[in-house]
């Protein structure tokens, strides 16, 4: 298992080199020259200024070298820990990922939680009671859980609270150590909206999961030993129907950072993936490139905790 | 000279007419049919949209602007004066376009792909699929507005977005079926007949794995869909003139919306029924074509 876990972990290096030349060569394909967009915005309006100033700061972002030159450079201290520097805040990039940290993961975290307490009952009940209209009705809330666009859910429970009782969310951020209240009273809404679209595929998951061990020749024997459905449900079935949908569970904790990016905006949360919208909108390419690159590596990482895992939870699959 | 066997008794197989087809496939799967005859409605209104809007999408009444529905504008007015149900209808023609043309295009890329992949093996497989998994491991939306802020504004450059983004799940899905059925004996008996490896990957392995295509697709289009009005909710959809149904949920649009509650109403209703009704296609289409696949 070790062996397999190094191996696993060694084979996501290429991948994310392969990440990193993509995401390095997309944004210098952009159009139009960061160091331009700057400048339109500062009060500077002579032209041999602007001209001084333009020369200046690409020399100092290394925009004067050759594109090989500086993917080689950015790609060396990246392998040392240093993601580059924002050129429009003038800050450490991997410390504005870490600042805007941990809103994306509470965002994330209350989401799947939501998303799990609301799935996991439905899909039960929907396997248990197959083809009944307990059944037809959960697959279709489902179904449109999934179909229903989260940003659309957001718009309406912002706009008809502000018309009906004159409320509206927090605009200011508070963490929760600083105002609890006001942080649930901003995170809630966006988390169960967020919870509410995952629980769609969670919740279609487990009902295939749990039928498919349902039919199984050790469920028919409990059967006809005269267990309890109660017992023969908790003690035998959904134990092994509960594997795959852990790790698909597990799966969505990787994507939970870049999946809050709606939210993020619609709710005016600074989070990571407000930060990803914001780099591309000021073509900030150090700051998407190191956005980038620690999505990536946190995505890839859980895949292989989620592979470990299931290994784990089904002594059946050995990996070597 | 060929050798024909004749079986007494046997009657001729008669070939299902595609109406029996529909038919069979609206008894056995009622919320797929309903479905299907939602989307038929859709591209009616789609089609049509020039001859049944009311009024052209883009005409602004300047002394109506931000009207409530009324025996005139029966969805209400924006913040220009511009008709909603006329914007709706033309919007079901970008919303349509950009979900068949993105998963048209991702979808046959990722086909291609898998089936060289996953049929030629090796060392090539090995590159293919880790350049895919590059392509793959960073999230669908993120991925899909980096391509439109790099690439531009505009309609095309939206559905090379979304198709680029979809591209690695079609070659994953089909890199995997075509693994299995090149096993089968019927490409064993293609080789020793002296068919050429596009031949056998195209013309006998392609035809027989058409089931997940065709599940992905139908499941795909819904989130395509989606990604698109998202996009435009963000601002990096489609530009005006043409009316998206994200683009009049716009941010932008937020301060006008809370003063005139019903804009934000029809175009998302609109969304959320074209993409549950891809998805309960593409789940009753599942369950015909590959039972093993049911939810």
């Amino acid at each position: 298992m070790r062996d397999y876990i190094m191996r696993r972990l060694l084979f996501n290096v290429p991948v994310l080199f392969l990440v990193l030349l993509m995401i390095f060569s997309v944004t210098r394909l952009a159009p139009g020259d960061v160091v331009d967009l700057m400048l339109e915005t500062s009060s500077i309006n002579s032209a041999e200024v602007k001209r001084q100033l333009y020369n200046q700061i690409r020399k100092e972002l290394r925009l004067d070298q050759p594109i090989y030159v500086q993917f080689a450079e950015y790609a060396f201290n990246l392998f040392k820990g240093d993601f580059g520097t924002s050129i429009w805040t003038r800050q450490p990039v991997l410390k504005e990922i870490i600042i805007r940290l941990p809103v994306s993961i509470e965002l994330g975290v209350l989401a799947l939680l939501t998303s799990t307490i609301m799935a996991l009952p439905m899909g039960i009940i929907a396997a248990v009671r197959q083809d009944t209209w307990v059944d037809y009705l959960t697959r279709v809330l489902s179904v449109l859980a999934l179909s229903v666009p989260s940003f659309w859910t957001a718009t309406l429970v912002i706009i008809y609270p502000s018309i009906w009782w004159g409320y509206g969310p927090p605009i200011e951020y508070k963490a929760p150590w600083e105002d609890l209240g006001t942080n649930l009273r901003m995170v809630l809404a966006p988390a169960f909206i967020l919870g509410l679209v995952q629980m769609g595929t969670v919740s279609r998951m487990t009902r295939s999961a749990l039928l498919e061990v349902i039919r199984q020749d050790y469920i028919r024997t409990a059967w006809s030993k005269g267990l309890r459905e109660r017992t023969v449900l908790w003690r035998h079935a959904l134990k092994n129907a509960m594997i795959p949908v852990i790790t698909l569970i597990g799966l969505q904790v990787g994507t939970v950072i870049a999946g809050t990016v709606v939210m993020e905006t619609i709710f005016s949360l600074p989070g990571v993936g407000k930060l990803v919208v914001d780099a591309v909108t000021k073509k900030d390419f150090p700051q998407l490139q190191g956005n980038v690159m620690f999505i990536s590596a946190w995505i890839l990482f859980v895949i292989v905790l989620v592979d470990v895992a299931y290994a784990w939870f089904d002594p059946r699959i050995r990996y070597r | 000279m060929a050798i024909q066997v004749v079986i007494e008794g046997a009657s001729p197989r008669r070939k299902r007419s595609v109406w029996h087809t529909i038919i069979s496939f609206a008894k056995k799967k009622p919320l797929g049919a309903v479905a299907g005859v939602l989307l038929l409605f859709l591209f009616a209104v789609a089609i049509l949209a020039d001859l049944v809007a009311p009024y052209d999408q883009s005409r602004q009444f300047y002394r109506y602007t931000l009207t409530p529905p009324s025996q005139q504008f029966l969805l209400g007015t924006d913040q220009v004066g511009r008709d909603v149900l006329s914007r709706v209808m033309h919007g079901s023609r970008i919303s349509l376009y950009v979900g068949f043309a993105a998963v048209g295009i991702g979808v046959t890329a990722g086909t291609i792909i898998g089936i060289v992949s996953g049929f030629f093996g090796g060392k090539a497989d090995i590159i293919i699929q880790r350049v895919m998994d590059a392509i793959l491991v960073f999230p669908f939306l993120l991925k899909a507005i980096v391509l439109v802020a790099i690439l531009g504004p505009g309609l095309n450059n939206v559905v090379i977005a979304i198709a680029f983004s979809q591209m690695p799940r079609a070659n994953r899905v089909v890199r995997g079926t075509v693994l299995a059925a090149k096993e089968n004996q019927y490409v064993e008996a293609a080789t020793a007949m002296g068919a050429t490896k596009p031949r056998i990957m195209f013309r006998h392995i392609l035809p027989n794995i058409f089931a997940p295509i065709a599940i992905i697709t139908s499941v795909d289009l819904g989130g395509a869909i989606v990604t698109e009005a998202t996009l435009s909710f963000l601002g990096f959809g489609v530009p005006p003139p043409f009316a998206s149904w994200g683009g009049m949920l716009s941010i932008d649009s937020r301060p006008f919306l809370e003063r005139a509650p019903w804009l934000a109403l029809a175009p998302g209703a609109a969304i959320s029924l074209s993409v549950l009704a891809f998805n309960l296609l593409g789940d009753a289409l599942r369950d015909v074509l590959d039972p093993r696949l049911r939810t």
